[in-house]
């Protein structure tokens, strides 16, 4: 696994746009430092691992994001819809594997509509991706509520749980799925034409119109795509907490849009890969557990997290005028 | 100028329907419940409206402006923690002194804001997101549950009320006297205007475009303090988390009043009568005894149904202007 990220890595440095990436790599080994003065003995290859356990439901949901943001949208309703899978996949399980294929089924098919709810929202209704998203958003919170009367119950199947809490030759089974995911991703926007298209739209779209690109099926599938991919997130959440909780959600929306910046994607569309922000969701849970590590509170994440999402694209903005 | 004014009566339009949407549900509503249109609950609904309607103004100014505010609910969430700290004292005069600081510290975070997007250069979704989450950390750092105190005779004079008029209204017209003035008499007002529609015909107009969008979030960031303090002195504590609601409530309240979301459209009457629909709309589901957790799926479908229509009625206007050329 490491080995093929490093050969992408290199890979990247012969076709010279390495900077991003030795940053990202150069602020990892920067916090490992950190971590190893600050708190002695605590870095270990186990604890590398549960920090990338808990990266992953982070991970899966920027890589979503990455390609909304790609095409030069952005989705504040992945938060509400890792809460909707979790709330349904678990209430629909009843805790047994018997209804395992059904409770999938639905969070699919739930992940689905809100994809394409969003998408109608933005093209079809020109409405502002962040508005659209901002309404599904309450709407999802909303019917969640609704739907529980505001005390969920119920438990996840076995298999789910071994999927949120197992590991396969002491690697999570969650990273697996990430970094699946993430090689999909990138096949999908370096070898396809999809991938292509997805830039030249975030790039303009107007011009990419011109040029033939039906803009409108790439915006559908992106929104689509984080749809999905928050559903799996939601799924492997629910694995590891084995409950249901109206809460769960909370911080992905800016978790994964620091993610994403931190990855070096720009704001505005049509620039960045899916290294850094596989990089980026790593760092950002890293520094949340360094956070913890130091006795830090939610308080203290709160604002880091704020610093850092700003900090990052002022500093973006500051290049790009250079 | 000539060609202003032409812009407001097309923007009247809008602001007369939702008007007249608002006295329809008001007096359907009085004819079905008998427990709405009693005296009490027609003078409490005024009062609850205005902390939304005022915040609700900020936030016109920045829509108006071409921006966004998602920072709004948590400068109201630390005002009132801050409140429940400065307030919490037996002089009134000192919890006077108190609440002219929290309005300089709105002010102080409007600033913070405006600087970010003007002269870094941040998008406004990212700016007021992050200082949104930033302002929040520290609400919960200055009072970590809801608690404190507010002066008692201060918070009776804020809400004091005589028969069907009452302080809250009074400070809502007042703000909102001062606000129509800035936007509609002033230079300045005509600036937001114009940064909205187009920042670089703007600019090139000899519109000071930097400072303009500054004033704009300075505005909302003290429309938010007001808030912060009418809330704090409605429930006489402090509530680190509060404020979260209003971010999204103030949003709804400008688009429903006719505001467009892309910049350069909109009135301050309508944001207000916007404010006032959805405090009522939340008011009648209570008296129906719905179960309040669908207020959540209500207002965020009032948003999307406020957009697609403005959104129609744009696309008809438009058509039948090309028809006439």
């Amino acid at each position: 696994m490491n080995e093929n990220v490093m050969r992408e890595v290199i890979d990247m440095i012969n076709k010279r746009i390495p900077l991003k990436l030795t940053l990202l790599i150069f602020a990892t080994i920067c916090m490992v430092l950190i971590q190893y003065i600050l708190v002695p003995g605590s870095v270990t290859l186990g604890q590398f691992m549960i920090v990338s356990r808990q990266a992953s439901a982070l991970g899966i949901i920027a890589l979503g994001q990455a390609i909304v943001i790609l095409v030069g949208g952005i989705d504040l309703s992945v938060g509400s819809i890792v809460m909707t899978t979790n709330l349904f996949c678990i209430a629909s399980m009843r805790g047994s594997n018997d209804y395992l294929l059904y409770g999938l089924g639905l969070c699919f098919l739930i992940a689905v509509l809100v994809g394409f709810f969003n998408s109608v929202g933005i093209l079809y209704l020109g409405i502002a991706p962040f508005v659209m998203t901002l309404c599904t958003m309450t709407i999802l919170q909303g019917i969640c509520y609704v739907y529980t009367q505001g005390a969920p119950t119920g438990s996840a199947a076995p298999m789910i749980r071994s999927l949120g809490t197992g590991y396969f030759c002491k690697i999570p089974y969650s990273t697996i799925i990430w970094v699946v995911l993430a090689f999909v991703s990138i096949i999908i926007l370096k070898l396809t034409t999809l991938g292509r298209k997805i830039y030249a739209v975030g790039g303009n779209s107007r011009a990419a119109e011109l040029s033939g690109i039906n803009s409108k099926a790439i915006i559908t599938f992106a929104y689509v795509f984080s749809a999905i991919l928050s559903m799996i997130s939601g799924v492997i959440l629910s694995g590891y907490l084995n409950i249901s909780s109206l809460t769960v959600g909370g911080d992905y929306v800016n978790n994964s849009l620091a993610a994403v910046l931190i990855g070096g994607n720009a704001i505005s569309g049509g620039k960045g890969g899916i290294i850094g922000v596989v990089f980026g969701a790593f760092l950002m849970t890293y520094l949340l557990a360094i956070l913890t590590m130091l006795g830090i509170g939610e308080v203290g994440k709160l604002i880091v997290q704020g610093i850092v999402i700003f900090t990052v694209v002022a500093l973006q903005g500051i290049r790009q005028k250079s | 100028m000539k060609k202003r004014g032409i812009k407001i009566d097309k923007q009247n339009k809008g602001v007369i329907t939702i008007f007249t949407l608002l006295s329809v549900v008001f007096i359907i509503m009085c004819f079905y419940s008998s427990s709405f249109r009693s005296f009490y609950n027609i003078t409490n609904l005024l009062v609850q409206c205005v902390p939304l309607a005022c915040v609700a103004i900020g936030q016109t100014f920045v829509i108006v402006s071409g921006g966004i505010d998602l920072s709004v609910g948590s400068t109201i969430s630390i005002c009132t923690a801050i409140a429940s700290k400065l307030l919490n004292t037996d002089s009134v005069f000192e919890a006077f002194i108190g609440s002219m600081l929290i309005l300089i510290m709105g002010i102080f975070i409007g600033l913070i804001n405006g600087v970010g997007i003007n002269f870094l250069n941040v998008p406004p979704l990212i700016t007021t997101l992050c200082s949104s989450t930033i302002l929040s950390g520290l609400a919960l750092y200055i009072l970590p549950i809801a608690g404190g105190r507010i002066n008692k005779d201060f918070a009776r004079f804020i809400f004091r009320k005589w028969t069907i008029i009452s302080m809250p209204l009074i400070i809502l017209l007042i703000i909102f006297l001062i606000m129509r003035t800035i936007l509609y008499k002033t230079s300045i007002g005509t600036g937001f205007y114009a940064i909205g529609k187009n920042r670089q015909i703007a600019k090139s107009m000899g519109v000071n475009v930097r400072r303009t969008g500054i004033i704009a979030y300075v505005i909302a960031g003290f429309c938010a303090a007001i808030t912060g303090l009418l809330l704090a002195c409605r429930m006489r504590v402090g509530d680190p988390t509060c404020g979260v609601p209003f971010t999204m409530d103030s949003i709804t309240a400008s688009v429903i009043g006719g505001t467009s979301m892309s910049g350069g459209v909109g009135l301050l009457s309508g944001t207000i009568a916007g404010a006032f629909l959805i405090g009522m709309l939340s008011n009648v589901m209570n008296n129906l005894a719905v179960n309040q957790f669908y207020q959540y799926v209500l207002k965020g479908g009032l948003l999307i149904v406020a957009m697609i229509v403005y959104s129609i009625s744009g696309q008809i206007e438009r058509k039948r202007n090309e028809r006439s050329n």
